[in-house]
Parts: C-alpha cells; sequence; structure tokens
C-alpha cells in the first residue's frame, strides 16, 4: 500500500532521506524511529505530495504520488504532531466539511458513528473545536480517516503531548484500524508505543534507514538498547 | 459544492468579522446615498426655482402687452419697462432663459463635476459667459476634500473590505494549522482557493446590491432602469478586479500580514498614487492658464475694445450705414447706445471666444493626457464609468456648455434682430421665442 523506491531527499548538499526502501502492506504498522532530523517527517512528506523527492519513488496503492497527486491522497489520512481544525466548527462539522472535502457525503447519523467509533465521547460532538483537547482532534482526525475510507493512515508523532491514557485510546484505536486491514506509517519518538502497536520497526539516522525489522523480533529492552546504538 | 458553501456560509456568520463588516457598509452605503440624494434634490429645487422665476417675468409681460395690444393699458412711459421694446425681454432687468441640466436618473452615486459646473445658466444677451461660471458654489473645503457620495464608498472604502474579506484565505489556513489536513485531502489547494475566492466576490457583491436597492428604495433614487443594470456591471467588474488581485496575492503564499500589506500598498498605488501622479504629470505637461490669469486675459479685451471704440463703431457704420445719424440730430438716443453697445459685445464676444477656445484646448489636452492613464488604475476607471452613468462626467458638462452657446447665439440673434429692425413684440412672438433644447444625457 505504502511503498517507496530508493527514495531520495536532498536540499543542496543536505542529505534529508538517502535511498529510503519501505513496503508497508495493508494491515501493517511501521513505525519509524529517529532523532529529531533523522528523516522521518521527511518521509511522511514525501507521500502527502508536500515535497518532491530528488531520487526515486514514492507510491501509494501502486500509484506513483508525483505523477498522482490528488489520486493517491483518495487512499491516505494524515495526523500531523499537533493536528488543528476550524476552531469556530464543531467535531461533527469538521468532520462533515473534511469528509466533503474527500468527496464522502454521509448523513449526520453516520458521521456521528464515525465519531464514536473514533473514541470521541458523544457530549464533544456538538461542541466547537477550540474547547478540544489535543486527544480529542486527534480523535476526529481519526474519523476523517474513517469517513475518508481511507487504506493508509500517515501518522506523525501523534501521540507527543498526549497524556498516558489518550496515548494509550489512540493505540488501541489503531489496533482496531489495523485489524480492519489499515496500512499505518508512524513516525514517533515513542519506543514503548512503537514495540505496543507495531507489525514493523524502522531506525533512522541522518536521513538513512539504518534499522528494519519485524516488532515482535526484539523485546523492548532489546529495542531500546537497538535504538541508542543505532542513533549515537 | 453546496456542502462547501453552507460550510463557508457557517464560517462567515460565526465570525464576529462579516456582521462587522455588513454594519459598516449598511451604514457607509445610507450615508452616501442620503448625500447623494440630497445634492440632486437641491440641484432640483434650485432648476425649479430659476423655472419659476423665469416663467412668472414672462407671464408678467405677456400679460402687460395683451393688455395693451387689447388697448386697456398704455405703454409704459420708460422704453425699458415697455414689454412692446425686446431689449427688455431679451437684454436686462431678469430677462433671459434658463438653459438647464436635469440631474440624470443616477446623479445622486456620484457627485463627478457636479460642485464645480453649474446644472443651469440664464441666458440673455450679453451673458457671454452663461453656465461657464458657478454662481453655485459648494464649500470649498468639500470641494477640496471630496464629496461621501457611493462613488467614493464604492471606489474607496469598498476595496478596503475586500481586502478585509479576502486577505488571508490560505495564510488564515497556514497560521491556524489546517493547511496540512487541508493538503492531505484529494483537492487541487489553488482551486479550493479559487472557489472561496469566488465565494466571497458572489456573496460581497450580492450584500452590496442588497444594501444599494434598499438605500435607493428608502431614499427615493430610481433603479428600475438601464443606469443601475450599468452600475452593478461596473460595480461587478471593479469589485472581481480587486478579489481577482487578492486571489494572485494568496496564491504566492505568504503570510497574512505580508498579504495585507501588498495589497494595501496595491489599494494605496491604484486609488491614490497613480491619480495623483497622473494629475501631476498632466498639471505639468499641459498646464491650463490659472483662473486669475484668463480674467485677466478677458479684462485685457474688454480694455483693448475701449481703447478701439472708434474703429469699431467706424466699421459698424461703415457696415450699416441706415443707422448712422446725421450730426444735426443732436445727442444720441437710447437705441444708438444699444447699437453701439451690440457692436462692442460682438467685437469683444470674438475675441473672447478665441481667449475661451484656447483655455478649452488646453484643458482639453490635460483632460485627454489624464484620461490616457486611466486603465492604469482601475480606481480612475471605474470612478469615470460611474460619473459617465450619473452624468456627472467632464463631458456631459461641457456638451452642455456648448448647447449654451448655441442656445446663446439664437436667443440674441432673436432679439437683436427684432431690435436692429425696430420691430415691436407682439403677445404671439412669446410662442416664438428661442427654447433651450435640453443636452442628451
Amino acid at each position: 500500500m505504502l511503498k517507496t523506491k530508493d527514495l531520495s531527499k536532498e536540499y543542496g548538499n543536505f542529505v534529508a532521506l538517502n535511498a529510503l526502501n519501505l513496503d508497508i502492506k495493508s494491515g501493517d504498522i511501521y513505525c519509524l524511529l529517529g532523532a529529531n532530523g533523522a528523516g522521518k517527517s521527511t518521509t511522511i512528506n514525501l507521500f502527502l505530495g508536500f515535497i518532491e523527492p530528488t531520487k526515486g519513488k514514492v507510491e501509494i496503492n501502486n500509484l506513483d504520488v508525483s505523477q498522482h497527486p490528488i489520486a493517491t491522497k483518495e487512499y491516505i489520512a494524515y495526523i500531523p504532531e499537533n493536528l488543528m481544525l476550524y476552531p469556530n466548527f464543531t467535531g461533527l462539522e469538521n468532520l462533515e466539511y473534511f469528509a466533503g472535502l474527500a468527496n464522502k457525503k454521509y448523513p449526520k447519523t453516520q458521521l456521528i458513528s464515525f465519531l464514536q467509533e473514533a473514541g470521541l465521547q458523544a457530549d464533544a460532538h456538538q461542541k466547537r473545536v477550540s474547547a478540544y483537547s489535543k486527544g480529542m482532534r486527534q480523535k476526529v482526525g481519526i474519523a476523517i480517516a474513517l469517513a475518508k475510507n481511507a487504506k493508509a493512515l500517515l501518522l506523525d508523532e501523534p501521540t507527543s503531548g498526549l497524556d498516558p491514557q489518550a496515548s494509550n485510546e489512540f493505540s488501541n484505536l489503531l489496533l482496531q484500524l489495523q485489524a480492519k486491514g489499515m496500512a499505518t506509517l508512524m513516525a514517533t519518538h515513542d519506543i514503548f508505543r512503537a514495540k505496543q502497536i507495531a507489525t514493523h520497526i524502522g531506525i533512522m539516522k541522518q536521513g538513512n534507514l539504518l534499522k528494519s525489522f519485524k516488532a515482535d523480533e526484539l523485546s523492548l529492552q532489546e529495542l531500546e538498547n537497538l535504538y541508542l546504538e543505532t542513533i549515537k | 459544492m453546496l456542502h462547501f458553501i453552507q460550510f463557508e456560509i457557517k464560517n462567515l456568520l460565526r465570525s464576529p468579522f462579516f456582521g462587522i463588516l455588513s454594519i459598516l457598509l449598511l451604514v457607509f452605503i445610507l450615508f452616501a446615498a442620503y448625500n447623494g440624494k440630497k445634492r440632486v434634490d437641491n440641484q432640483l429645487l434650485a432648476i425649479e426655482t430659476v423655472k419659476k422665476t423665469e416663467q412668472e417675468f414672462y407671464d408678467n409681460h405677456k400679460i402687460l402687452l395683451d393688455s395693451i395690444e387689447k388697448g386697456l393699458r398704455k405703454s409704459p412711459p420708460q422704453w425699458f419697462k415697455n414689454p412692446e421694446n425686446p431689449l427688455p425681454l431679451g437684454a436686462f432687468r431678469g430677462a433671459g432663459s434658463y438653459a438647464i441640466l436635469p440631474p440624470a436618473l443616477l446623479s445622486a452615486i456620484s457627485t463627478g463635476q457636479s460642485d464645480i459646473f453649474p446644472t443651469y445658466a440664464k441666458v440673455a444677451i450679453g451673458n457671454t459667459n452663461a453656465g461657464k461660471d458657478n454662481d453655485n458654489f459648494e464649500n470649498p473645503f468639500s470641494t477640496a476634500i471630496g464629496q461621501f457620495d457611493l462613488a467614493f464608498v464604492l471606489g474607496f472604502i469598498f476595496p478596503l473590505l475586500i481586502i478585509a474579506f479576502s486577505y488571508n484565505l490560505l495564510s488564515a489556513e497556514r497560521e491556524q494549522g489546517t493547511l496540512r489536513l487541508l493538503l492531505s485531502m484529494p483537492l487541487n489547494i489553488n482551486v479550493l482557493l479559487a472557489k472561496k475566492i469566488v465565494f466571497r466576490y458572489l456573496l460581497l457583491f450580492g450584500l452590496i446590491i442588497f444594501l444599494l436597492i434598499i438605500s435607493f428604495l428608502l431614499f427615493g433614487i430610481s433603479l428600475t432602469n438601464f443606469d443601475f443594470v450599468s452600475f452593478i456591471l461596473v460595480l461587478g467588474a471593479y469589485s472581481f478586479f480587486w478579489f481577482l488581485l487578492a486571489f494572485m496575492v494568496n496564491l504566492l503564499a505568504k503570510s497574512s500580514a505580508t498579504n495585507a500589506m501588498i495589497l494595501l500598498g496595491s489599494w494605496l498605488f491604484f486609488a491614490f498614487i497613480i491619480p495623483s501622479t497622473v494629475n501631476m504629470l498632466a498639471g505639468s505637461l499641459y498646464p491650463v492658464p490659472s483662473r486669475v490669469e484668463f480674467v485677466t486675459a478677458q479684462r485685457e479685451i474688454d480694455k483693448q475694445a475701449e481703447t478701439e471704440k472708434e474703429k469699431i463703431l467706424v466699421d459698424f457704420y461703415a457696415k450699416n450705414p441706415q443707422f448712422k445719424r446725421p450730426a444735426t440730430e443732436g445727442e444720441k438716443t437710447w437705441k444708438d447706445w444699444w447699437r453701439e453697445g451690440f457692436a462692442e459685445d460682438n467685437y469683444v464676444l470674438q475675441l473672447k471666444n478665441k481667449l475661451q477656445k484656447q483655455y478649452a484646448e488646453q484643458a482639453q489636452a490635460q483632460r485627454n493626457f489624464a484620461n490616457s492613464f486611466q486603465y492604469f488604475s482601475p480606481t480612475i476607471l471605474f470612478q469615470n464609468k460611474l460619473n459617465k452613468i450619473a452624468a456627472t462626467d467632464t463631458e456631459t458638462y461641457l456638451s452642455f456648455q456648448n448647447s449654451i452657446e448655441v442656445f446663446e447665439r439664437k436667443w440674441t440673434a432673436y432679439f437683436e434682430t427684432k431690435f436692429m429692425k425696430d420691430e415691436k413684440l407682439t403677445v404671439k412672438d412669446f410662442e416664438s421665442f428661442p427654447k433651450y433644447a435640453s443636452v442628451q444625457r
């Protein structure tokens, strides 16, 4: 579903990403670990078409992102580190608007069920988003992914700044989506969450993917040691 | 699309900005329409008054003449009170007919040149400057700072509201953090921006038409005419320009503050810098003699006529020997004085016409120069179009002046000829007095 082939991004002499090869299939949760500036967000931005690759290819559902910048976005949903919505609108209205932008039209009951599925409590549906916490906004983001009927999820440090309960709820949501066949690429610093939910983990440093392995190959402790050793 | 419109409407209604904008627009439009209507009403009142004065003057003389003709009264012993004499009815003591430029249907929308040029002028023999001097001066301060009319509100203030309404369509998304989420949607962001601009354009344009209709109905300004349609079309094109500019500035993907600076700078450039630069250039490249110089030159002509009086009279009597009095007949009569006066006036008129023509040609060259730059500033273009629709543009007033000159010649010819032929006026003649043919607005 999410694929890169020898993907590189350079800014002048600076190599932000170097010959990255990824293949994330439906039902996979691929966590990219790495320090700041390792190339995690660059990878996500390349999938979103926000930046153009210097070399290589990015594919979503076998479509080249550079050649099909709009069509590829039909398959993905994106939740940035700090998801912002329209503050003058309720969670439900935001969901309706973004679903509409993705050419999806649903009755109100269906939209409410998306919000419920994303774990947003019922009394928040009609409240303006300006009163929402970060965790609540993330849930609307998940509801948008559900409404879009996205096949892949791109998450850029989604749990940073969330309290442990909200973070745990978010992880559970990702696992529920995984069960439905969602392919997920998540950039994170949170080794614990990565180990908890990922099927695959990659460790990046200075634009290079130095390690890539199945999450169940290592214990949490081993993962931490490997991570610290890799980014040293 | 409906979904998008619903969202945009909700978004605007929930922002206090839109409410404030609507109230501001309503207040400005109502005040400007009221000002315009008041100005036009004052013009109509002044026109009505002078028409009444003229009517009364000629009615009274007609009644007097009728009684004289029927033998009910004797002719007044003073020649200047005798209605049988063409001069009292064509040349002096309240005589003369008014050439009138009535306000157009939509004159209320733009003051234009109406505070400089007169809208009526009394035409009588010897009144050689009719229609060129405005004896109904506006307050000079108002003339200097301009009028708060609809042309001002729509030409200068409305673009500011458009800018306030559209300067940050994309930058606000970036600044409030929603742009990344928007960009992750399967859509072309420029198309979305275009939709937002078109929506705001239609909404603001619709709002302004609604407010204009309300104010026109309230103040009794006609709106069921072709001029109103032209007015709306011109306004539509003008506001489209500002929205298009806002769209292009949004495409630059700068911050809201930068966008606002660029758009306000453009407003300043188009609405003030270009017009004042063009005026300055026109004034320097095609200087029109000052009014004082013009009046001085006219006085010089009067002086010249005085010194050349003898020659003028010799020429006059050479061409009209029948009026030459033998030296034995004693002192000149009032008729001799008037004939000689006409001869002098005709001489002066020829010279003054020549001077006026020079003055007018220079003024026209200056206007032509300024007009050739109107396409560089949509604000000038808009103002000119509105003046045209309101018939308060310079061309309309100049053609009014020309029509006054034509009327003046007819009037003078009619009464002067009767006087020269020593013909008496009859009641029947009142029907054949020259009438002013009004200029086509």
